[in-house]
């Protein structure tokens, strides 16, 4: 690690408090600084990956146990069709949006707290966007057969039936995936090569230099990389908020009390998103404190995001109020029964009461500056409101299927072993790739951090002059 | 049994005989003995030479010869029917067997045939699955060690020493070819022969013995019946053959216009059954106090005054000086009723009453002139009814005294069924030497010397005799599958004739019976499934009034305390059907329980003793104990607990194998049907695979019901519920036919002979208590059952639901491959190859009526079951949605029968399995675009509406609504 700089206040953030960066320096020491964990040895990542590879191998044994035999190892049912497995895809899936939402939107809205976390949140939005592809094809009773769900001329004749919001959310997904990672490695060439640069053994070089795509940082390459990076910002913006509309579709066009409801596509965005800050907190907390990164996300980036999931909190909130409103106020008494009765007092009133608690009530912690700006009380926040998030996948879906119009086929649904298994299997698997990115990718932008760190520079001094001129022209009467 | 002990085996196959005797794996996959390297190169060798021939081998080394002159009768992927004959405790039912290349495959109700009229019930079609059964015995053995019928021939028919003699346990018949055998038999002068069955109706002889002075039964005649009293009567499920009483009931239940007149079904029950559920007014009481009621209407008939017959005055005085019971005011209400249709009114008596409430019943159905109109009386069909031989106690005292040298069990399993007290195994084991014939391995065959394998009735020759005496033949649609022989064989070789046929036994005794030509009667039975008219009916047996009097007089004795009531299932009978997958995944049609049977108690019951469904409790009747689970259910009478017999059979490696729990180890001879009993609730639980879990409507119009006076001051009450509601889109474009079904809930029972009907047509796989209990029984036609208003006076609906087949399906828009889409003739159809099992469309369904293959069920079937699948109607795979076509496999028989023949498809020539085995025509099918059909006409009637109407699905499959007949008498009190 470099010699440190003298700590010095490099910038107030519009929104006060602590600065996004904390250590000034020249852009070497950044670049050592931030490389560093790259070729240090970590004492604790055999123990961790071994934990999680251990994990990922549970899980595809499961899954393979699962196409083998069937999905009736599974608790799903008739009327419980959809369970844990669709649960899973929709809370992976909408973890996977924080990703996006960081790098993409805040870049376009020129954040300035995003840049040191977006490469963090873009590589869980990759790996989450995996976990829950694998649902789609897993819940299916013939998985073999998912590629009938994308449209391409077969000898059959046979398109897919685009009334059903299925095949769109197979277009939506892999379009998601698709521009993520493109998104993600676009974003990563300069580091790469910066890296390829710095590398302290030839194998290393070799390794990022064929990884860099031969990235020189001339002129050009960085005006062709700027306009590159601003367009797939540009795609993914609009995909942040389709993606998930899509997947709300998977219910709102069904007829079903509970599902059938204009208000899921902007609810289910604001709930991925929740849980997508939700979970960059879960994986940054502990990586700042691990890497010491509290220079490069200092408290202001935890303040923030605590901000946002306040924010996103309060939608979703408003939506728990919405919902039996509308149901009351509908008159339809099928919706009524699953929105006023089951859903608070039926056989998963627990789940329900769980999620009121852990996506409204808790969260109202983070009214509380110093609960934000505290690691420990962020993370554990996080932790509750991505419980809350799943148990409130879990509740819309299965409260639903399981009290619908006719009592005869009313039946409650119980998760198995391997349902169990297959939900911590993607959570190991998740965390087995993210630590493999963490080992291996420069986790922190270094490029756009150095830029960042100039601009801001450029700034103050620009700053610093209109503060000694202000006096002049601001009391004076107005600047021409 | 300790000679008989069983022999170890190492897997199900093993002790099926389905081969795996000799090693653990089959012939031919273990290592061959010592392979040398030579060797090894040898077959080495010979494997790479052999290789290139397997193209153009030559097929087995034994010889196969193929159809040169194809047999007429056998045409592939055409069904042949033939008519035969299922008998069940002696009752005689004809059926026509759909053949498939030889496979008999599925039953349907011979129409000609009076007990059928085209109807079957639940044991009926499923014992076509019971032929196929992997676990039926295959072989003669003695002591577990295969043996010869010759063999046993010779030991059997060794003269007895002195002061024995040889003894047979048949089960009552009615076939006329065995009763005769039987007489021959008995020519033989050292034999006795005996019938008994658990489920007999014994009481019912003896009631009319008591009223009449002879045994006769009654036949009753539904239809022309105002006022029907039913004092523990299921006569529209349960009793010897239900099928002619409910279509004759729901004649009287129509409305096919709101100026029919309607009966009024009273039912006085201690447990809810299947005529309970139907009633329009029911009374829960105790069993045992179900003679009081019937005394009470004595009273009150007699009180109002009718019939000069001698002494009837004294039975009136008798019954008039009846300690008061708590249930005077609603019998008075009946007997009001009764009165007021003198004539046109029906008492019937259950056969788990004891003999003196028949009695009553036949007393006030003379009394009321309803004998001669409503009910007239014939013989038993049941070979020697009420006599001696069928009196138990003689077998029990001959074994006793040792005068049984041998004894010859035919059929039926006294070991499991007879009563505790009988002590069955102890005094089997007294005999020397001991055969028995059974279908399926038993305790008494387990238990006994010889035993033989028993023909189904699909694979021998046979007769048997309906309810009204008509005789029919039995022929078989299959050669035996297994070594085995028929009862009358049994009894044949007895009588000296041990190499008869079961042919040549019928033949004969049919060549000697029959009136005219031989050939011709005989061709003539086998073609329409009848072979003679009814036995005439008995003129007049007249009511000792005397002897109702004393009954009428005696201090009904009046004990508190709780009472155990057994009944004879509704899916395994009184066990016999216990291995039969079909009826174990049955729902009940009351409890909708599966795989179990269960202690059923009311609520208040169950409340007074702190018990919930689930619950373990011990059942204990006179000091036997049994450990039953518990099941709540609304309607059992207070201080009743009800169980079904048939259960926890305890022989290894059958379906019913760890199914429920045996009632009969604590039934008693001295309460065969009721008696007292205590329940003390144990530790644990008792997993119950129920079908329906909830029971309340919640308030919502899923099953209309009204009461006959308001609708006919509002006909159209449905219709709103009709109306097509208005769409911007239009519909799928219609083709020449629409199929559609109306289902008339009025005429529906709930007796789920639909369900089984399904299941065997459309090949419908058994998933088991597990898959049951999670949710995953696959029937595409089920039977709702709605509890109303007061749990221990419930009212009850059923509701057959299925595939709705809706114009503007929920299901098809949300499939994301295209595979469940609308026909030009308004069918929603299922295209298996094309399913992915997203199960969107279930989840989408309204009706919940889709069912999915969690599993690879069919494939996961034992062999042998595959051959009573229907070769009509895909198999379907793992992950893929099923649900029910319409029976699409029939519609397009027709049609391409009609288009091969140039003409329209006419109506009524589609009939789907469930319409087609319905006892009461509840269920119309045909195309809905032509106004003159009978589904058409149905659905003018202004009680037609539609399930979820509100939803806008459209749905194909209509219901009339349910009215009711209260006594306005009863309502207001």
């Amino acid at each position: 690690m470099s010699a440190a700089a003298p700590l010095e206040l490099l910038a107030e953030e519009e929104t006060g408090g602590e600065p996004v960066l904390l250590r000034a320096g020249s852009d070497a020491e950044l670049t050592d600084r931030l490389l560093a964990p790259l070729w240090a040895r970590w004492a604790w990542f055999p123990y961790a990956i071994g934990a999680t590879a251990l994990g990922s191998a549970v899980l595809f044994a499961v899954v393979g146990y699962t196409m083998v035999t069937g999905i009736g190892l599974w608790g799903n049912n008739i009327p419980v069709a959809w369970a844990f497995a669709i649960t899973n895809f929709v809370w992976w899936i909408g973890i996977g949006h924080a990703g996006t939402f960081i790098s993409a939107i805040l870049l376009l809205f020129e954040v300035h707290w995003r840049t040191s976390i977006n490469r963090f949140a873009e590589a869980m939005t990759l790996f989450a966007v995996v976990q829950a592809g694998l649902f789609p094809i897993l819940h299916l009773g013939r998985p073999w057969f998912a590629y009938w769900l994308i449209p391409y001329p077969s000898e059959m004749g046979v398109w897919p039936q685009f009334r059903s919001a299925l095949p769109w959310d197979v277009v939506a997904v892999t379009t998601y995936l698709t521009v993520s990672v493109l998104f993600w490695y676009s974003g990563l060439l300069p580091d790469l090569a910066v890296a390829r640069d710095r590398a302290p053994t030839r194998l290393r070089r070799q390794a990022y230099g064929l990884l860099a795509l031969g990235w020189r940082g001339e002129l050009g390459q960085w005006r062709q990389f700027r306009v590159v990076y601003a367009v797939f910002a540009g795609i993914a913006t609009p995909l942040v908020l389709s993606v998930h509309t899509n997947v709300s579709f998977d219910f709102a066009i069904a007829q079903l009390p509970g599902w059938h409801s204009t208000i899921f596509p902007p609810y289910f965005v604001a709930g991925a998103i929740y849980s997508g800050f939700a979970m960059v907190l879960q994986l940054m907390i502990p990586a700042r404190r691990i890497f010491r990164l509290d220079d490069v996300i200092t408290k202001n980036h935890l303040d923030n995001m605590g901000k946002m999931l306040l924010v996103t909190g309060w939608v979703v909130t408003y939506t728990y109020m919405l919902e039996p409103f509308l149901a009351w106020y509908g008159h339809d008494p099928f919706e009524r029964f699953v929105m006023l009765r089951n859903r608070p007092f039926g056989h998963y009133a627990a789940v329900y009461w769980l999620v009121v608690f852990c996506n409204c009530v808790a969260v109202q912690a983070l009214w509380v500056r110093r609960l934000r700006t505290s690691p420990a009380g962020l993370f554990v926040v996080a932790c509750i409101v991505q419980v809350g998030m799943w148990s409130e996948r879990f509740m819309l879906i299965v409260t639903s299927l399981q009290r619908d119009f006719l009592p005869s086929s009313w039946r409650n649904y119980t998760p198995t072993w391997v349902d169990w298994t297959i939900l911590g299997g993607t959570i190991s698997f998740f965390l087995f790739l993210f630590l493999l990115f963490l080992r291996v990718m420069p986790f922190i932008p270094i490029s756009e951090l150095k830029e960042m760190r100039r601009e801001i520079v450029r700034r103050r001094a620009v700053e610093a002059e209109t503060v000694v001129r202000l006096p002049l022209a601001g009391r004076g009467g107005g600047r021409a | 049994m300790g000679a008989m002990a069983d022999p170890m085996w190492r897997g199900p196959n093993e002790r099926a005989g389905l081969g795996g005797a000799r090693g653990e794996f089959p012939d031919g996959a273990d290592l061959p003995p010592e392979v040398t390297r030579r060797g090894l190169l040898q077959i080495l060798g010979a494997s790479a030479a052999l290789a290139g021939t397997a193209g153009c081998s030559r097929g087995p080394p034994e010889d196969i010869v193929p159809y040169v002159n194809q047999p007429p009768e056998v045409r592939p992927s055409i069904a042949s029917r033939y008519a035969t004959t299922m008998s069940l405790g002696g009752y005689g039912i004809g059926m026509i067997v759909e053949s498939h290349e030889g496979r008999p495959t599925k039953a349907e109700g011979n129409p000609r045939h009076p007990a059928s009229l085209g109807a079957l019930g639940t044991f009926e079609q499923a014992s076509v699955l019971s032929l196929y059964d992997p676990a039926r015995p295959k072989e003669i053995t003695f002591r577990g060690e295969p043996a010869t019928w010759e063999a046993f021939v010779s030991a059997i028919t060794a003269p007895q020493p002195p002061g024995k003699r040889l003894h047979v346990l048949a089960e009552p018949t009615g076939s006329p070819h065995v009763a005769d055998l039987v007489r021959r038999v008995r020519r033989r002068g050292d034999v006795v022969v005996h019938f008994w069955t658990p489920a007999a109706r014994t009481n019912a002889w003896a009631g009319s013995r008591l009223a009449f002075g002879r045994v006769v039964e009654p036949r009753w005649d539904f239809s022309k019946a105002d006022v029907v009293v039913s004092l523990d009567a299921d006569f529209l499920a349960a009793a010897a053959t239900p099928f002619a009483w409910a279509r004759a009931w729901a004649a009287r239940r129509r409305m096919a216009s709101p100026a029919d007149t309607m009966s009024r079904l009273y039912v006085v029950e201690p447990r809810l059954s299947v005529t309970g559920m139907a009633a329009d007014e029911r009374l829960a009481v105790q069993a045992r106090r179900v003679r009081e009621v019937a005394i009470a209407l004595l009273r009150g008939v007699l009180a109002l005054g009718v019939g000069e017959q001698p002494g009837l005055e004294a039975a009136r005085r008798a019954s008039a000086s009846a300690p008061p019971s708590p249930h005077d005011a609603w019998a008075g209400a009946v007997a009001r009723d009764l009165y007021a249709h003198r004539g046109a009114g029906l008492v019937v008596a259950g056969d788990g009453q004891p003999p003196e409430v028949h009695a009553l019943a036949h007393a006030i159905n003379e009394a009321l002139g309803n004998a001669g109109s409503s009910v007239s009386y014939g013989p038993s069909p049941v070979f020697e009814a009420g006599e001696d031989s069928h009196d138990p106690a003689l077998l029990l005292g001959a074994i006793d005294r040792d005068e049984v040298g041998a004894l010859v069990v035919l059929g039926g399993d006294p070991v499991y069924t007879a009563p505790a007290d009988f002590e069955m195994e102890r005094r089997l084991a007294r005999v020397p030497t001991t055969a028995c014939l059974g279908g399926r391995t038993t305790r008494t065959g387990q238990a006994c010397g010889w035993f033989l394998p028993e023909l189904h009735f699909l694979e021998a020759w046979g007769d048997g005799v309906a309810f009204d005496g008509t005789p029919s033949i039995a022929q078989p649609l299959i050669r035996p599958m297994i070594e085995g022989k028929s009862a009358a064989q049994v009894l044949a070789a007895l009588a000296g004739a041990p190499g008869a046929t079961t042919r040549g036994l019928v033949e004969d005794y049919w060549r000697a019976a029959a009136t005219g030509a031989f050939e011709d009667f005989w061709q003539t039975a086998l073609v329409s499934g009848v072979a003679g008219p009814p036995a005439p009916h008995a003129d007049g047996p007249a009511v000792g009034w005397a002897d109702v009097a004393r009954i009428a007089s005696r201090e009904p004795e009046v004990r508190a305390g709780l009472e155990v009531v057994y009944f004879a299932d509704a899916k395994v009978h009184d066990g016999r059907f216990a291995d039969n997958g079909w009826l174990q995944e049955l729902p009940d049609p009351v409890t909708k329980l599966t795989w179990d049977n269960a202690v059923l108690v009311g609520p208040a019951t169950a409340a007074a003793r702190k018990l919930e469904s689930s619950d373990v409790v011990d059942l204990i009747v006179r000091g036997r104990t049994v450990r039953a689970p518990v099941l709540v259910v609304p309607g059992v009478a207070e201080g009743v607990a009800a169980i079904a017999v048939g259960y926890g059979q305890g022989v290894a490696d059958r379906v019913s194998y760890g199914v429920g729990a045996d009632a009969y180890r604590v039934r008693d001879s001295r309460g065969l049907w009721f008696d007292d009993a205590e329940l003390a609730k144990a530790a644990g639980s008792w997993p119950l695979a129920l079908t329906q879990e909830h029971w309340s409507m919640e308030g919502r119009p899923i099953v209309l019901r009204e009461t006959v006076a308001a609708y006919r001051a509002r006909p159209d009450f449905a219709r709103p519920r009709d109306a097509r509601s208005p769409s911007l889109y239009g519909l799928w474009p219609a083709g020449v036919r629409q199929w559609g079904m109306s289902i008339d809930l009025n005429a529906c029972t709930g007796c789920s002979a639909c369900v089984v009907a399904c299941t065997a047509e459309n090949n419908v796989p058994v998933v088991g208590k597990i898959g049951v209990a999670r949710g995953r029984e696959m029937h595409w036609l089920r039977i709702d059952r709605y509890f109303s208003g007061a749990p221990e006076a419930p009212a009850v609906v059923v509701q057959p639901m299925l595939c709705q087949h809706c114009e503007k399906a929920p299901c098809e828009y949300v499939c994301p491959v295209n595979a469940t889409v609308h026909s030009s003739e308004g069918l929603n159809e299922m295209v298996y190859n094309r399913c992915v099992g997203t199960r969107f469309c279930s989840n989408n369904c309204p009706y919940k009526v889709r069912r999915f293959n969690f599993f690879n069920y069919a494939a996961d079937k034992p062999a042998s079951l595959r051959l009573a699948m229907n070769p009509d109607v895909t198999v379907r795979a793992r992950g893929v949605m099923e649900k029910c076509t319409y029976c699409v496999q029939r519609i397009e028989e027709a049609e391409i029968r009609a288009r091969r023949e140039g003409r329209p498809v006419a109506d009524g020539e589609v009939v789907t399995a469930c319409q087609a085995t319905c006892p009461t025509g509840a269920i119309v099918f045909g195309d809905i675009a032509d106004r003159s059909t009978r589904v058409s006409r149905s659905m003018e009637n202004g009680r037609l509406y539609q399930v979820l109407h509100e939803l806008g699905t459209q749905p194909r499959t209509r219901y009339l609504a349910r009215v009711v007949n209260p006594n306005p008498e009863l309502a207001a009190g």
